[in-house]
């Protein structure tokens, strides 16, 4: 009877002490979860980035730039550059509930340490004042590059406004090894845009799909007269808002036989209306131009990862755009030409990484991407880091051949040759007036530090 | 364009308020086993916890990619994606 009785203690201890063990182990996990699961977390990166370019004219041409300086170069003008900047993303999430989340990002881009950013004129943020922003007490100016919420009703529905993540869009991310940087593929447009989305997202057997309309109006207003329109140089009141909106379309695939991930985008972007080039005076209100333009873009972007269970990833980029210019500004004439213009223009871009397979070289990435763009398409790339034109070259052919070598977890090296060549442009800003045909071409060699926190 | 959107979305956040979002470790068990195939069971075994482990990869991941085991796994910037 005895023995029993110790017998089924000890089996009742042993069970109460699993039990015990078990759910303390659940504890200790529940808690380390729970740093990483606060309603505000913060990440982000800095880069160091030095790039040694040299551009050749190997055509002589005139141009203007938009605030008037006129620009000649002559056949065979040859000059070099060396450029040292600093870029910075302070990325905050928050999600206060499971429908709400935020995203934003503080961003600084540098150079080092200019002291002579007006060209010898003094401006605000230039001279010896850089050496004190941020404590100086000028102003207080902080920049978002992004700042929007998701706001979720259902599973597959979500609505999204603010200032969104369009700018670094694919393929940019294949030559930094990241996740995708940006929602609207490069050929789409390379600009930060506010706006509002709904977002549509489902999973059938393994294919998830989403489907999304965004609108992103373009304010075109004095904002210090702000009772009134501007109007243009005709009289004619400006548009204050111009419709800019866009659909998307996505679709992705994993864990096929062929290959890991297959990611496709298609996209559709139309603005119409848009008078840029407006110069309004306090007073007056007036605009100083007439120019409209009207741009039409439908965009494919498909990348391929992992293919035949390699370190292979493939990446495609199609653009067939329209513009249309009518107008005139300054009597230099609208958008891409001296009259009235409606042009197509088509690009692409094709992308191939290699992720090395030896563990010695820590998934190191060889890279290489090629440009090909028509004379009269319309690209955008506000956010380049490049001081080729990479993306932004008109009629030409552009290459980037890179190595992307990771130190550790949190540490990457890069280094990379580019080359751009730019065939056409126009008189004014490169957009507006006369079409004139170019020859230049620019190439760089670049190193880049870069540290994820 | 703009006010039918709007009238559509405020409707839409009148009808439906629906729990949408899982934690993170379930995160990564539903990236597991779609990504690379893997059962409930396998993929809750590779979903080690702790600051060093493979949740925590996932989540903090700011490569284009994550090796856990034999399994690797497509990272997410949500920050750049509209909607999610």
């Amino acid at each position: 009877m005895l023995k029993k009785i110790i017998v089924l203690s000890a089996i009742a201890a042993s069970t109460f002490g699993t039990v015990q063990a078990q759910s303390l182990e659940e504890r200790v996990e529940a808690l380390e979860y729970a740093g990483y699961e606060n309603w505000w977390s913060f990440s982000g990166s800095l880069e160091y980035r030095y790039d040694s370019v040299e551009t050749t004219h190997n055509k002589a041409y005139t141009t203007n730039t938009f605030n008037g300086t006129s620009v000649a170069r002559t056949a065979g003008e040859k000059n070099s550059t060396k450029h040292h900047r600093v870029f910075t993303e302070l990325d905050i999430a928050a999600t206060p509930s499971k429908k709400l989340s935020f995203y934003g990002r503080l961003a600084m881009s540098k150079y080092m340490n200019t002291l002579n950013k007006g060209g010898g004129s003094y401006i605000g943020d230039g001279a010896f004042n850089e050496l004190g922003e941020g404590q100086g007490a000028d102003n207080s100016k902080i920049f978002f590059e992004r700042a929007f919420v998701n706001y979720s009703f259902t599973d597959n529905l979500t609505f999204t406004v603010g200032r969104l993540p369009t700018i670094d869009g694919a393929p940019k991310h294949f030559q930094e090894n990241r996740p995708m940087m940006g929602q609207y593929p490069l050929l789409v447009f390379g600009g930060v845009f506010d706006g509002m989305a709904l977002t549509y997202a489902n999973s059938f057997n393994g294919h998830a799909v989403k489907f999304r309309g965004i609108y992103t109006p373009f304010n075109q207003r004095d904002i210090g007269v702000t009772h009134k329109p501007m109007s243009n140089t005709a009289g004619q009141d400006i548009k204050e808002n111009v419709d800019a909106y866009s659909l998307m379309a996505e679709y992705e695939k994993t864990n096929m036989s062929w290959a890991r991930r297959i990611h496709l985008i298609y996209q559709y972007l139309h603005f119409g209306g848009l008078d840029a080039f407006t110069n309004p005076n306090a007073s007056t209100a007036q605009a100083s131009s007439t120019t409209n333009f009207n741009v039409t873009r439908h965009v494919l972007n498909l990348e391929v990862n992992g293919i035949a269970n390699t370190g292979l990833s493939l990446g495609f980029s199609y653009l067939m755009g329209n513009i249309k210019g009518t107008g005139d500004f300054q009597t230099l004439g609208t958008w891409y030409g001296t009259s009235n213009t409606d042009l197509d223009g088509d690009a692409w871009i094709a992308n191939l990484n290699y992720e090395m397979p030896f563990q010695v070289l820590r998934k190191a990435v060889l890279g290489f991407e090629y440009i090909n763009s028509d004379d009269d398409v319309f690209l955008y790339d506000t956010t380049a880091k490049n001081k080729v034109g990479l993306y932004t070259g008109r009629g030409g052919k552009s290459m980037h051949v890179f190595w992307m070598q990771p130190i550790d977890q949190n540490f990457k090296f890069r280094v990379g040759y580019q080359k751009s060549e730019n065939k056409k442009t126009n008189f004014l800003g490169g957009y507006v007036g006369t079409p004139l045909s170019i020859d230049d071409e620019a190439t760089a060699f670049y190193s880049s530090l870069q540290f994820n926190f | 364009m703009s006010k039918a959107l709007l009238s559509f979305v405020s409707v839409y956040a009148l009808l439906f308020s629906f729990q949408v979002h899982a934690g993170a470790k379930d995160d990564f068990i539903n990236a597991v086993k779609k990504q690379c195939g893997k059962s409930d069971a396998d993929a809750a075994a590779l979903a080690t916890p702790g600051r060093a482990g493979n949740v925590i990869k996932l989540k903090t991941c700011s490569s284009a990619t994550i090796t856990v085991g034999d399994c690797t796994l497509q990272c997410k910037d949500a920050s750049s994606s509209i909607g999610g």
